[in-house]
């Protein structure tokens, strides 16, 4: 039995676990035939990469994109925090209001509550998110819990939510 | 630099230290993710208006205490969907082909590199699927197979494939040519 | 769902008083397939299930227990059509010790999962009374074993019994603990899941009861009905609690 294309390029690239590497070490050790083509995917491997180098000297953003990005924060923090600089009451309330809703959905009604009495210790206190991530990554999963965040992030921010999925 | 703002009960974290965070993300990642932006979009302006977005949503994110795995596939991923679904948005597509649209704005390349951008759209560019294109691009950027996996929404043994599939057929279209090459050279009689 | 297989129940506990010859012909047949269906689509589910979450994360280690707990229920709904003694022994061993012992580690590995949050609890007196019992018939079953030893030869079956109860009494204990927790919480998607294998646990250990009491002692019709059509309830509520698990990972990614 023969190693395919994929696992070839993945055993190349490192990307395989070390069980499965070690399986794939001993096999191209004995079988010609896929040394070979190890060989011969390394070197179509540096091929396509010198092929990619024109491409990455070429394509760069502009100078100022990094200066455009702290504009952008900026911009951000001011309508977020108003004229004061002291944040509105009213968008954390409102941020709690959505964090509710998710975890009454998923948990029950009482999560929230309990939430708020566990150790304090146990959470860092500026970061409601940070109090829940780990309670939705448990039982959604890592994909559903990310979604869900940004979900009660981004409504927050009037910013529309990407589809689907979206970190 | 913005100073430190006090936080009503406790809401959002210090923003200097996620501006921080920011831009030694952004020095380590923007030209990686506008080039992703510009082969998924084939637009320099939408490519860096989805670049820009991402990490002010990486910014919001963070500053709200989200914690993430991986700071440059949450990127890559959200520069992805931004984009996927502007183009599924908008009407008239403002595409142009690879080779001008990678063009730097600030500086024509001279007439050989241009040349052989040109050439390297055709030969190579052209012969691989978008899906394809998509995963090489992510792998050259540095992520792994993963980390691509999540980007893409696919399996980790299905990049494996795809990875391998583009880098045969780069092969295939470079012995082809070399042959071309070859052929021209013995068969077609030389200029007087 | 439910209420329709209480109503089935009820009308075949009446055929049975009445017409009895037509409740062998309903459990071999309809009967037999609504429970494979039912099993088949409880694998489904759990399968899916198992698919929102990575490898590494615990509850993906949950979900790929209940699955394979689910493939051995599933093996032993089809086996249970198939003639021959292997084949019996075969699927006593799969539906019995096995797929209890796997879905003990996986709520075993639920409740690890629920003590990391800090927001566990304790268990009520409600939940201390099917605990108790479990326990209580667990021992009463060992000790009358024990009694029956010296001299006597086990049957394949009563040592696959024996090997089942304590594993069964155990897994009670784990869902009633799990459901505890959950239900600490208010009555979200989880904790409905949660509830979900809990009914499946206490109607599956209900069932074995009665077959052990029947085996020690006639017991009077209907009451004896609860051993026949338990295992409908059982298979609907082990595949609506991977439903309920789906759905609260749909919703969160929609």
């Amino acid at each position: 039995m023969h190693l395919d294309a994929g696992t070839l390029a993945a055993y190349g690239d490192g990307e395989l676990s070390e069980p499965a590497a070690g399986r794939a070490a001993r096999h191209l050790k004995t079988c010609p035939r896929c040394a070979r083509e190890a060989e011969r995917i390394r070197g179509e491997r540096e091929l396509s990469l010198a092929a990619d180098a024109l491409f990455r000297l070429q394509c760069v953003p502009p100078a100022d994109g990094l200066e455009r990005v702290r504009g952008c924060i900026q911009e951000w923090l001011r309508s977020a925090t108003g004229a004061g600089g002291a944040m509105p009451a009213s968008s954390a309330a409102e941020l709690r209001r959505r964090i509710g809703a998710q975890l009454e959905l998923y948990f029950g009604s009482e999560t929230a509550a309990l939430l708020e009495k566990v150790a304090p210790s146990r959470r860092p206190p500026d970061n409601p998110i940070a109090a829940v991530e780990p309670l939705l990554t448990a039982f959604l999963g890592r994909k559903a819990a990310s979604a869900a965040i940004r979900r009660i992030l981004e409504e927050g921010e009037g910013r529309p939510s990407l589809a689907p999925d979206a970190a | 630099m913005t100073e430190n703002r006090p936080s009503p009960e406790g809401t959002y974290r210090c923003a200097d230290t996620t501006e921080l965070e920011i831009v030694q993300l952004y020095r380590e990642n923007a030209a990686g993710l506008f080039r992703y932006g510009v082969v998924l979009a084939r637009n320099r302006e939408a490519a860096q208006d989805a670049v820009q977005e991402a990490f002010l949503r990486y910014f919001i994110a963070r500053n709200a205490g989200r914690n993430m795995e991986s700071p440059k596939a949450w990127l890559f991923q959200v520069v992805r969907n931004l984009l996927l679904d502007s183009l599924k948005a908008s009407t008239t597509r403002k595409e142009v082909g690879l080779e001008a649209a990678w063009s730097r704005a600030d500086a024509r390349p001279d007439p050989e590199s241009e040349y052989r951008l040109a050439e390297m759209s055709r030969r190579y560019w052209g012969l691989l699927s978008p899906r394809e294109l998509e995963c090489f691009r992510l792998r050259a950027e540095g992520l792994r197979y993963q980390e691509i996996a999540e980007v893409m929404v696919l399996r980790a043994g299905t990049v494996g494939a795809l990875l391998a599939r583009v880098q045969r057929k780069i092969r295939e279209e470079n012995e082809a040519s070399q042959r071309a090459a070859v052929f021209v050279e013995r068969e077609l009689p030389h200029a007087p | 769902m439910v209420a329709a297989f209480v109503c089935g129940g009820c009308g075949v506990v009446w055929l049975a008083a009445n017409h009895s010859q037509w409740l062998p012909l309903f459990f071999a047949v309809p009967g037999s397939l609504i429970v494979i269906a039912l099993n088949l689509a409880g694998l489904g589910l759990s399968v899916l299930a198992r698919r929102q979450f990575s490898r590494s994360e615990p509850l993906g280690v949950v979900w790929t227990l209940v699955a394979l707990a689910a493939a051995c229920h599933l093996a032993g709904g089809v086996l249970w059509q198939v003639e021959g003694q292997g084949w019996q022994r075969l699927r006593m061993v799969l539906a019995g010790p096995v797929q209890s012992l796997l879905l003990v580690a996986g709520l075993a590995v639920a409740l690890r999962i629920y003590r990391r949050t800090g927001l566990q609890g304790r268990p009520q007196f409600a939940d201390w009374l099917p605990m108790g019992v479990a326990a209580g018939f667990t021992a009463w079953e060992i000790c009358d074993f024990l009694r029956g030893v010296p001299g006597a030869p086990v049957s394949f079956e009563q040592a696959v019994v024996l090997a089942n109860i304590p594993l069964l009494s155990l897994l009670l204990i784990e869902a009633v603990l799990v459901r505890r927790f959950s239900l600490r919480m208010g009555g979200g998607l989880i904790a409905q899941c949660w509830g979900a294998f809990t009914a499946a646990i206490l109607v599956t250990f209900a069932g074995e009861v009665t077959v052990w009491l029947f085996a020690h002692s006639p017991v009077p019709v209907p009451l004896n009905a609860t051993s026949w059509y338990v295992w409908f309830l059982a298979s609907a509520f082990y595949a609506l609690a991977p439903a309920y698990q789906v759905e609260a990972c749909r919703r969160a990614s929609v």
